[in-house]
């Protein structure tokens, strides 16, 4: 609706039609059709700016700078043509609305002249005078013996190359100008043996130093919040301890023992071991044990107080039966005993 | 609007000075819509409507004509070719497109499938690289398995049919390009007959001259080499691409290579002074397919905010824009029919949309299912088969999906 108001946008060629451009614009010569620059007018001036990287300016037929060109010539690798206006930005067909869609591409046999028949065989030319340089076959022959000869004008010829001979011509004459000697160069191929060994040693590929590592970029606006302390404890993580596994033998103490046992996550596990209660109990067993040990140390002494008891009264009665048995012989000495017949076998087996 | 269009029809009609209503400043409107004096042109296309024998409208008719005419004049200057023969192809435009699944080759490959490439001579087999680094040869009607081509190491991303030699080459993510033997396919010592080193980086993009024996390829490092088919040997090297070269396109007259790149922008060489004729910059994010259309000097380039560009050759102008931009929308890969003009554009979420080539009317939206096992499969290499009834689309699920068009 205001577009109208809106200023002409900064570099366009491009101009508001009124009405006397109207007409002109169904005629032949229109400005729609203005795409390619008329090149004949453009007027090559170099840049006022000092120190700028294009050194010269094209200039249209209105003097206005023809960007287009003017990039076109400052590119180095022969670019011929750029698309550098607004009118490159917008299409051809929102550009002529009732552009016919027809674009035929043609080949070798339909086309109707020669140019694509021309293009392919310069190209097959390029193709084929780089393929011979690159296997090696030249096209034109050099000179078999490999001289060439350089006409050179100087004061100072360094001869130090042992490849190149300086023939003197006309010594005579050139010691009497020796302002500006005049000499003719043979250069001849060296001979090289293919069969040496090379020269120059074949090196792995170094490593340079590496570049520095990015710098950390922190914020230092402080608009982000500060680290809690609840925030602090959520990311500590608990030392691994387990209840079932302890290969090394550490000695663990209980509170981690505890700590294990909960998973890791009961952090005041620590304050419910009742140290007290288990001082009094680890006491408690030690006095059970010594009490135990007292109480066995007094059965054994009891047991081996019977036993040595009852070793004597196996004595006694040891004694008193040899005693017995010393009465009873000698009462049989003395025929004391006439019913008992296995002695007095015994005695008439001795009396023979 | 209203009170333009009717001050136009005046200065048209009565070819009056004194106009009453200022002109209205056409360019910054078109600078914000994009368009030129678009509404002109509608206004007179209605004035034909209403009365036909009306002499004004006829005179601009007329001058319309003239205008259509002059700017083929324009093309004459510029191209070497003759436009004067308008009996050899006339321009289909399609108006509806109802593409349905037909066939999905499930497990086609082993891994993603990246590139395919239609027999342009018999049309009766399709050949489809993928990440687990075979080529596999299929029949295009009964989608059955002819061949299995293994010797690259890493993933098949680009794949080209001779239409002079029974060739295959393929490029692989292995930096090598090799060149297979078709007629020796089942042979024991298998088929490769050559192979081009001298790539630093993996080989994502290539095309055949067709006319001569040359082989442009690209990649990863961002520069295209020219091969000659028979001796191996790399003839050039074509540098400026500040990125990985994503396709390349090939054909007879000037400029004869058109590449384009991850840098967002397209190049047309001039082989024989290995430079480049002209940079096209229009696309503002990379570029990852582009297509050229078989029987016009147009192509299509597709960019990964989804803004589709039509490139008219052999100057290099923007011919149209379409296509709706949205971040989403990676396009992977473009298709043209070449008997419908319909212009396929396969996306990275598995989005699939057809355009009308000539008008850049969307027709039909779909999407590719994924097969169970992966969430979704973007679409990574897609082509016309030559009749344009079918339309090949390789994709992330490592299957190849043929659609077709249901009438």
């Amino acid at each position: 609706m205001f577009s109208s108001l809106l200023p002409r946008p900064k570099h366009s060629s491009y101009k508001a039609p009124n009405s006397g451009t109207n007409q002109l614009r169904i005629g032949p010569d229109s400005q729609i059709l203005a795409i390619s620059s008329n090149s004949s007018q453009t007027q090559v001036v170099t840049n006022p700016a000092k120190g700028a990287t294009i050194a010269q300016l094209h200039l249209d037929a209105d003097g206005n700078v023809d960007y287009a060109s003017t990039i076109a010539s400052a590119a180095s690798d022969g670019v011929s043509k750029v698309q550098a206006t607004y009118e490159d930005t917008i299409p051809l067909k929102t550009r002529i609305p009732n552009l016919k869609h027809h674009f035929p591409r043609y080949d070798l046999d339909t086309c109707p002249d020669d140019s694509l028949k021309e293009c392919v065989e310069e190209t097959r030319a390029v193709i084929n005078r780089i393929l011979n340089d690159k296997i090696g076959i030249s096209s034109e022959k050099k000179n078999t013996d490999g001289v060439t000869f350089v006409k050179y004008q100087s004061n100072s010829i360094v001869d130090s190359n042992h490849n190149v001979d300086i023939v003197r011509e006309n010594e005579g004459n050139e010691s009497s100008e020796n302002g500006n000697r005049e000499r003719v160069i043979q250069i001849r191929e060296y001979k090289e043996d293919p069969m040496l060994p090379p020269k120059f040693k074949l090196r792995k590929n170094r490593h340079k130093n590496p570049s520095p590592p990015p710098p950390i970029l922190k914020d230092t606006s402080g608009t982000e919040a500060k680290l809690t302390k609840e925030d602090r404890e959520k990311w500590r993580i608990p030392a691994a301890v387990s209840n079932w596994k302890n290969n090394q033998g550490f000695t663990i103490s209980l509170d981690k023992r505890m700590k294990a046992a909960s998973g890791g996550s009961l952090d005041e596990g620590a304050a419910d071991v009742n140290i007290e209660k288990f001082g009094s109990l680890s006491s408690a067993l030690e006095q059970a044990d010594k009490q135990a040990r007292e109480d066995i140390k007094i059965r054994n002494e009891m047991l081996k107080q019977r036993a040595i008891t009852e070793q004597k009264e196996k004595e006694a009665k040891l004694k008193e039966l040899a005693a017995l048995s010393k009465n009873e012989r000698y009462s049989t000495k003395r025929g004391y005993h006439p019913d008992q017949k296995p002695t007095k076998k015994r005695d008439i087996g001795y009396s023979h | 609007m209203e009170s333009v269009v009717p001050s136009y029809r005046a200065a048209i009609d009565l070819q009056d000075d004194d106009i009453l209503v200022p002109p209205p400043d056409e360019l910054s409107e078109a600078a914000y819509t994009n368009t030129k004096l678009d509404h002109i042109y509608k206004e007179n296309e209605n004035d034909n409507e209403d009365d036909d024998d009306n002499d004004n409208a006829d005179e601009i008719e007329n001058g319309k004509q003239n205008d259509i005419e002059s700017y083929e004049n324009y093309n004459k200057i510029n191209e070497p070719h003759d436009h004067g023969n308008l009996d050899t192809y006339t321009v289909k435009s399609a108006t509806s497109s109802n593409w349905k699944l037909i066939r999905v080759m499930a497990g086609a490959h082993q891994g993603w499938v990246r590139s395919v490439a239609v027999d342009p001579v018999t049309n009766k087999w399709f050949v489809s690289g993928s990440s687990d680094s075979t080529i596999k040869i299929w029949d295009l009607a009964t989608s059955k398995l002819k061949a299995t081509l293994t010797g690259h190491i890493m993933g098949v991303r680009s794949l080209a049919i001779s239409k002079r030699f029974p060739y295959l080459f393929s490029g692989s993510e292995d930096k090598t390009v090799r060149c297979w033997d078709l007629e020796r396919t089942n042979s024991e010592a298998g088929c490769q007959i050559r192979d081009y080193h001298g790539h630093v980086g993996g080989i994502y993009a290539m095309a055949l001259h067709p006319e001569l024996d040359l082989l442009f390829t690209g990649g990863r490092d961002a520069v295209i080499r020219v091969w000659d088919i028979r001796s191996r040997n790399d003839i050039m090297v074509l540098t400026g691409h500040r990125s990985d070269v994503s396709s390349i396109v090939s054909e007879i007259g000037d400029p004869q290579v058109i590449t384009s790149s991850m840098d967002g922008t397209i190049r047309l060489w001039d082989i024989r002074k290995q430079t480049t004729s002209l940079a096209i910059t229009h696309h503002t994010k990379s570029i990852r397919s582009m297509v050229m259309h078989p029987f016009e000097m147009t192509l299509c380039s597709g960019d990964s905010s989804g803004n589709l560009k039509q490139w008219l050759l052999p100057g290099g102008e923007l011919l149209n824009e379409f296509g709706k931009a949205d971040n989403s929308k990676i396009i992977n890969s473009l298709a043209i029919n070449p008997a419908s003009n319909v212009l396929f554009s396969g996306y990275d979420n598995g989005r699939m949309e057809f355009y009308d080539y000539v008008s850049g009317n969307l027709l039909q939206t779909d999407r590719s299912t994924p097969l169970t096992g992966s969430e979704e499969s973007p679409i990574y290499a897609s082509t016309f088969d030559m009749s344009g009834l079918r339309l090949i689309t390789c994709e992330g699920d490592k299957s190849i999906k043929i659609w077709g068009e249901d009438k």
